[in-house]
């Protein structure tokens, strides 16, 4: 009987309470949007951390403090990763392998010609064994090769960075990994475009693109191991390949943690997922944060909206709220009818909130695909939803409106009857 | 039954104060058809709101059953007001969207007299029958005249099976001869349903047909 008249109330004033419904409807939409952008934003985040950082990898340096800074100046061996360190690694139990990445100890740069221009930039060179990029790469084999041109791994972000920053606000084209494999590039050991020493000769090692990763580092082009300790010994003063850092590989990612701590206590620095994921998770939380903030701002004109509206109504129900007093509607009664209409409301405007939030959410992934098409971020996801979101979002537009009416509902409660029927 | 000890009733409004009612004492024996007269802004209604459990007094106690009502909270007011009382107003005061059969099955929707749905639909059916409205049963209370929104408000009293029926001016809204036929009708019901009922009237005329006339005047009995 209560929620038909409850419907029946509602029903009488059509336009006052739409206007409720649709603010509530505003709300829950927002709420829903902004808590799908969050999940969507941290879902991907973790993603790409995760390929750039798998859940088995840990990458292990010397110390800062005893190697430099920057280890590429260090030419002591002081602090520096060595063979025994590797062994003694290799011993910890949970370590499936440990993967050595070394440097080509002086500058260089890169050479490519694309779109009928040459480009020519400083770079690092850094090269790791077969077994560690074995995965980046369709055919593995060809980093055994000894042979000009070498194979060479480009990051992935750089590719990214250039589609994003470069090619899209200056319409060039974007590029594509295949577009870029099989790709020549030429090494230019001992020159740099910004440093004027050692640029007397121009030397050329030819290279080839053979693959992208999302683990090199960002800096420069990889290429195999061997082959960097060749170029030292031909075209350096510093013969000696020195270790820059060590990927180890863990058996399973439920041990890497101790693995880790493991490697720590032997006095290296470790880097890997499970660390980096509580640092980025209290970034996100900023995002979170602020997101929540303005859902609250919106949740909150939603909920005067309603307060303004059952004030009003119970303002003229007056005299109908003295009648039910007079034939024997306790306070309670009055409340629950004024609080099942508010509950009513609040589903109403909850669910179609809901409709409204996933049309919203579904429009943005459509635009950001534009925007994120030269990223690794998966551009159908910009925003997701799952069913928690949902049911959190539906259980908080009918909180938010049965606390929005809770003081209209007590007023009317709590006037005397005769006092309400005189009106 | 029904005894108040002096009852007063005083309206303060900012500096003004007003005595609706002064030292009442009377008694209503039970099944009693009395007929409360007296001119306008006599008191009449303030005594019946106040026998019936709308409003506290200022002074005073009224026994109902021996039972004393001023002392009474909210919530046993409210179910005393469900349970044994029955108001017909003069203004009717129906749900106006609502059907003639809605409207009378309402207090029964308030109270906890642990009957249910199909019993109280019974019980309506036949307050139906009994003031005559049987074809206007399923009709939205706005589409009646006077005389059937009356015996709607009639109707709607005796749904919960009161002990008292409270009727102020219920023919003030009326022509003389609606009104008449109102009047005959609670005279019916009062007898069929052996209620006490108080009708409260400025007109000598229908209170000739009660057993019993108090006299007020000035928020006194006369």
């Amino acid at each position: 009987m209560l929620i038909n008249f409850a419907l029946h109330k509602l029903g009488r004033r059509k336009s006052r309470n739409l206007l409720a419904v649709i603010s509530i409807a505003i709300g829950i939409g927002s709420l829903l949007v902004f808590m799908g952008l969050n999940k969507g934003i941290k879902t991907a985040t973790f993603q790409e951390m995760e390929r750039r950082n798998p859940l088995t990898q840990i990458t292990v340096r010397a110390p800062a403090e005893e190697t430099g800074i920057i280890p590429f100046f260090t030419r002591t061996g002081e602090g520096r990763i060595q063979q025994h360190h590797i062994d003694k690694i290799l011993s910890i139990r949970g370590v499936k392998n440990v993967y050595p990445e070394t440097q080509f100890n002086n500058f260089a740069s890169i050479e490519i010609r694309i779109f009928g221009q040459t480009l020519i930039t400083d770079a690092m060179v850094f090269g790791v064994p077969k077994g560690f990029i074995e995965d980046d790469i369709k055919n593995p084999d060809l980093w055994d090769s000894r042979e000009e041109p070498y194979p060479a791994v480009v990051p992935r972000q750089l590719l990214n960075i250039y589609n994003l920053t470069v090619a899209g606000p200056q319409n060039l084209p974007t590029l594509s990994e295949e577009a870029l494999i099989g790709r020549t590039i030429i090494l230019h050991p001992n020159y740099s475009t910004f440093f004027p020493v050692k640029t007397a000769s121009l030397e050329e090692v030819e290279l080839e693109i053979v693959g992208f990763s999302d683990r090199v580092n960002l800096i420069g082009a990889t290429i195999p191991f061997e082959i960097v300790e060749n170029l030292n010994r031909s075209y350096t003063e510093s013969p000696e390949s020195r270790i820059l850092e060590l990927f180890v590989e863990t058996q399973d990612a439920t041990q890497t943690v101790a693995v880790a701590e493991k490697i720590e206590d032997l006095g290296f620095e470790t880097f890997y997922f499970q660390k980096n994921v509580k640092d980025v998770e209290a970034r996100l939380d900023y995002l979170r944060n602020s997101l929540g903030a303005i859902s609250i701002i919106i949740m909150a004109m939603a909920a005067i909206a309603i307060m303004s509206t059952f004030l009003a109504t119970i303002s003229e129900r007056a005299k109908e709220i003295g009648l039910f007093r007079s034939l024997g509607a306790t306070k309670g009664h009055i409340k629950k009818l004024i609080l099942t209409e508010a509950g009513i409301m609040g589903i109403t405007g909850s669910l179609l909130g809901i409709v409204l939030g996933i049309i919203a959410g579904t429009v943005i992934n459509k635009m950001g695909i534009e925007e994120l098409d030269y990223t690794t971020l998966d551009s159908t996801k910009l925003v997701l939803f799952d069913y928690k979101i949902i049911i959190y979002s539906i259980i908080f537009g009918i909180l938010l409106s049965l606390v929005s009416a809770y003081i209209p509902a007590r007023k009317a409660s709590s006037t005397a009857p005769i006092e309400a029927l005189n009106r | 039954m029904i005894e108040t000890q002096n009852l007063s009733r005083k309206f303060v409004s900012g500096k003004t104060a007003l005595d609706a009612l002064i030292d009442i004492n009377l008694k209503v024996e039970e099944g009693e058809l009395v007929a409360l007269v007296g001119p306008s802004g006599s008191g009449k209604s303030t005594l019946l709101n106040l026998i019936g459990g709308l409003d506290y007094p200022t002074e005073g106690s009224i026994f109902i059953n021996k039972k004393d009502i001023s002392l009474y909270r909210d919530k046993e007011l409210s179910a005393y007001r469900n349970s044994k009382v029955g108001f017909i107003f003069q203004e009717f005061n129906l749900e106006p969207f609502l059907t003639v059969k809605k409207n009378i099955l309402l207090p029964s929707y308030f109270s906890q007299n642990g009957k249910n749905r199909g019993e109280m639909e019974k019980e309506a059916d036949k307050l139906i029958e009994e003031v005559e409205l049987s074809a206007k049963k399923h009709n939205k209370v706005y589409e009646l005249s006077g005389g059937q929104k009356q015996r709607t408000a009639i109707a709607r009293a005796f749904i919960n099976r009161p002990k008292i029926v409270l009727a102020d001016e219920p023919t003030g809204n009326l022509d003389l001869k609606t009104g008449n036929t109102i009047i005959e009708l609670l005279k019916e019901s009062h007898s069929k349903h052996k209620t006490t009922m108080i009708i409260a009237t400025h007109d000598e005329n229908i209170a000739k047909a009660a057993n019993r006339i108090i006299k007020i005047k000035d928020g006194k009995i006369c």
